[in-house]
């Protein structure tokens, strides 16, 4: 078995691909990768998806707490398996995706680096959290063309000694606030901010007033028609929608080039 | 009025509903798809998301059938809820998310550090307005799926309740954020479809035609009320649309047309206090602030806003072609509901009505299922946004500051169930009420209570913890004195004319209370880091 996997390659140098999420499964993955890797003289890439999902505080705080007992640790996996690699001498390559979906982005590359063996680990979800949660290992599995190589649950003892360094690269439970360089208040431009978002404000409501004040104060000009059956009330109301688009894409283009300015 | 498709439908939702987050959680992770434009679009989740969470039925039902009895008069509500988020866009959005996390109260707590006073009203403020956001929308609710579905009252309530309340504490994970989008796209495509559809079988796809209709009518609340006690006026629910309306015409000559502004706009003082109610208000809705702390990058808050603002700014473009569209098409029955006492089923059965005459069963099923949407997702907002700032802000800062992550998540859902609960008993004792009221207070203390003192916590260097605190005290008394002048009738308070939202009086007195405060005190609080972080320049 170890024989035909050692003399499988692409060509290029061998290659395996690890996919990590800084689990106790994924260390498992992340140990047995890098023993692969060094046994074949193999470089290692190892790739980290980031899911891109939106949810409110207290959804996102409720899935981490369901997955503790099953994922063990919240480590930052590429960082980990860089570390584990270059302690065993396996020279290695970091990717990291920034958004899912997740077997996708794994699969994604591998296309590019034509892996010899793709290494992952099974978290071992079951019943109900595998119908809501799916596995990315059976996923990979499923539609990968390369080799999979899956290794399941994880055993503390086995991983006892990669787990101390992932203890040291642990993913901060919250995103730390970002760290805002202590630069002087009068380089914020409070002030000309303020300009431009009262700018974008008046450019809706003096016309959203104004439709009040016409109608209520004007109504000979208001009843006036314009375009066909249409009189000045109805177009006006017609075009406040079209005005605020536009006043909002304005603001963007115009806070956007604030943001980038010197 | 019962209909097996209509309830089809519905129950589809129900499964939908529940069985969504299954599917959104599970595809993300194991689609074997992947596509670079498929990454950072969560500005554009978010945006539907706010599309649910803030498009009621009141916006479903009530603004396309406002406009069908009143006229063009009641464009100026949606214009409301619509330039509300040019607000938060240019004052709120991206300082919100820079600063913020959980809730509106840690704005006010990152400024002013510790300051348990501002934290506990930020929360009870949440509490209290989205109490009474919710209880109009269960009590509509239950009065809709009566009228529509022929369920019993208590029954409709208890369905809705507990619907929301399952969904939110069980199915946990991201079943709200999600159904909320799928429950945005349904209720903007479903008044599309039945935008389009009438107007291809009543006005042959020309929405001029739809105009040059309008121009001819009375507004059928204008027409009944001159009407009504005329007994030579024939039963004009037997009628076709254009002899009705001629019939109605050729009797009140002169009288005002659908497209006549102002038939309806009370003085422009009241109409100003609206504005500035719906304006201030919407960017002061806790559930609609709370969206803002989920988004990845700061630049996301913006981006989002401007898809919110397309998304609901051509939802009521067509509530005024489907609304005017209505009043031609249901003329007849509008008119018959009016002088038969019907009134209120009249503006909530216009959308319904208009969908079932010009497509069918499987039409009016789509419109009832676009309305059951709206409501499940403004009420699932609600109570999430309640679970949220009162295990964070009261639980864990005030009850048990050591609350492990897992009691927090346990209050929070606690709290969700009791509060769902609350407003579903409240609700089940106002059956058939007004409760109209409670929005108006909802939005004017919104507008009064929360907007000011996050505006000026963002924007004012010079702003101090006393200067806060009194804005939030001066906001609420002055909002809830004229809600309460309002329900007693009284006309004026200190001289000043009692108006339809008080917003015109609280929003300023609030405000300026707070500068005077201001410059009396020196407490400006961590005034430097704050700024920095709502106003660096990392998008």
């Amino acid at each position: 078995m170890l024989e035909r996997i050692l003399n499988r390659t692409n060509g290029n140098g061998n290659v395996i691909l690890l996919a990590t999420d800084g689990s106790k499964p994924a260390l498992t993955a992340t140990k047995r990768a890098v023993e692969l890797a060094k046994a074949m003289g193999a470089t290692l890439h190892v790739v980290c998806v980031e899911e891109d999902i939106m949810s409110m505080p207290l959804e996102r705080k409720e899935e981490l707490l369901a997955e503790e007992a099953l994922l063990g640790i919240h480590a930052k996996g590429g960082e980990v398996a860089m570390e584990w690699a270059a302690r065993n001498s396996v020279p290695a390559v970091l990717k990291t995706y920034p958004g899912g979906p997740v077997v996708g982005a794994i699969l994604d590359y591998a296309k590019q680096v034509h892996p010899t063996y793709i290494v992952l680990g099974h978290a071992g979800r079951s019943g109900w959290e595998k119908i809501a949660l799916g596995s990315v290992a059976e996923g990979v599995m499923r539609h990968s063309p390369y080799p999979v190589i899956m290794t399941r649950g994880y055993d503390d003892a086995y991983i006892a000694d990669i787990l101390e360094v992932a203890k040291t690269m642990l993913r901060p439970a919250e995103e730390l606030a970002e760290e805002v360089p202590p630069i002087p208040l009068e380089q914020l431009h409070i002030g000309r901010k303020m300009r431009i978002a009262s700018g974008t404000l008046l450019a809706f409501l003096v016309p959203y007033f104004g439709l009040g004040a016409l109608n209520s104060l004007a109504v000979g000009t208001a009843t006036a028609k314009v375009l066909g059956d249409a009189n000045v009330a109805v177009i006006w109301v017609l075009l406040l929608f079209p005005i605020g688009w536009l006043t909002a894409i304005t603001f963007h283009i115009l806070s956007s080039r604030e943001e980038a300015g010197p | 009025m019962t209909s097996v498709v209509a309830m089809v439908i519905v129950v589809a939702l129900i499964a939908v509903s529940m069985g969504v987050a299954v599917f959104t959680r599970r595809s993300a992770r194991t689609s074997s798809e992947f596509y670079v434009a498929g990454q950072n679009i969560s500005w554009l989740q978010n945006a539907l998301a706010l599309t649910g969470d803030y498009l009621s039925a009141a916006s479903f039902l009530g603004v396309a059938g406002a406009i069908a009895i009143f006229g063009i008069d009641k464009t100026w509500d949606g214009l409301g809820y619509f330039g509300g988020y040019i607000v938060l866009l240019a004052l709120l959005a991206v300082p919100l998310r820079k600063v913020g996390k959980y809730t509106a109260s840690e704005v006010m707590t990152t400024r002013f550090k510790g300051s348990r006073s501002l934290r506990m009203g930020g929360m009870l403020g949440t509490v209290v307005i989205s109490t009474f956001y919710v209880v109009p929308q269960i009590v509509g609710a239950g009065a809709l799926l009566q009228l529509l579905l022929g369920w019993n009252y208590t029954f409709s309530v208890l369905v809705i309740g507990v619907l929301v309340i399952a969904y939110v504490t069980t199915g946990g994970m991201r079943a709200t954020t999600y159904n909320q989008i799928i429950q945005g796209l349904v209720l903007w495509s479903a008044m599309l479809i039945i935008m389009v559809l009438m107007l291809g079988v009543s006005f042959g796809f020309d929405p001029g035609e739809v105009l040059s209709h309008a121009d001819d009518m009375i507004p059928p609340k204008l027409a009944s009320d001159l009407l009504v006690n005329d007994p030579s006026v024939p039963d004009l629910s037997t009628l076709t649309p254009d002899e009705a309306i001629s019939f109605v015409s050729s009797r009140l000559t002169g009288e005002a047309t659908a497209l006549t502004p102002g038939t309806f706009a009370p003085n422009w003082m009241n109409t100003m206090a609206l504005a500035a109610g719906l304006v201030f208000g919407t960017a002061g809705l806790p559930h609609v602030l709370t969206r803002y702390y989920t988004v990845k990058r700061p630049k996301d808050a913006r981006t989002s806003t401007i898809g919110v603002l397309l998304m609901i700014g051509s939802f009521y473009i067509m509530t005024v072609f489907v609304g005017l569209g209505a009043m031609y098409v249901l003329y007849p029955d509008l008119m018959g509901y009016f002088l038969g006492g019907n009134s209120s089923i009249a503006q909530n059965m216009a959308v319904p009505l208009l969908a079932e005459r010009t497509g069918g069963e499987i039409m009016m099923g789509i419109a009832i299922g676009g309305a059951f949407c709206a409501i499940l997702s403004t009420v699932a907002g609600l109570l999430i946004t309640v679970g949220t700032t009162v295990s964070h802000d009261f639980y864990k800062e005030v009850i048990n500051k050591s609350a492990s992550d897992r009691r927090e998540v346990l209050v929070a859902k606690l709290s969700i169930v009791a509060m769902g609960a609350l407003a579903v008993v409240i609700s089940l004792g106002m059956a058939d009420q007004n409760v109209s009221y409670l929005v108006t207070l909802a939005f004017g203390m919104a507008a009064s209570v929360i907007f000011p003192v996050l505006f000026m916590s963002i924007w004012w260097k010079r702003y101090t913890r006393q200067g806060a605190l009194v804005t939030m005290t001066v906001g609420l008394i002055v909002s809830v004195v004229f809600v309460a002048a309002t329900l007693m009738g009284v006309e004026s308070v200190l001289g000043l004319p009692v108006l339809v939202n008080p917003a015109l009086y609280s929003l300023p007195a609030a405000i300026i209370a707070g500068v005077a405060v201001s410059y009396l005190t020196k407490d400006v609080g961590d005034v430097e880091n704050f700024m920095r972080k709502a106003h660096s320049k990392t998008e």
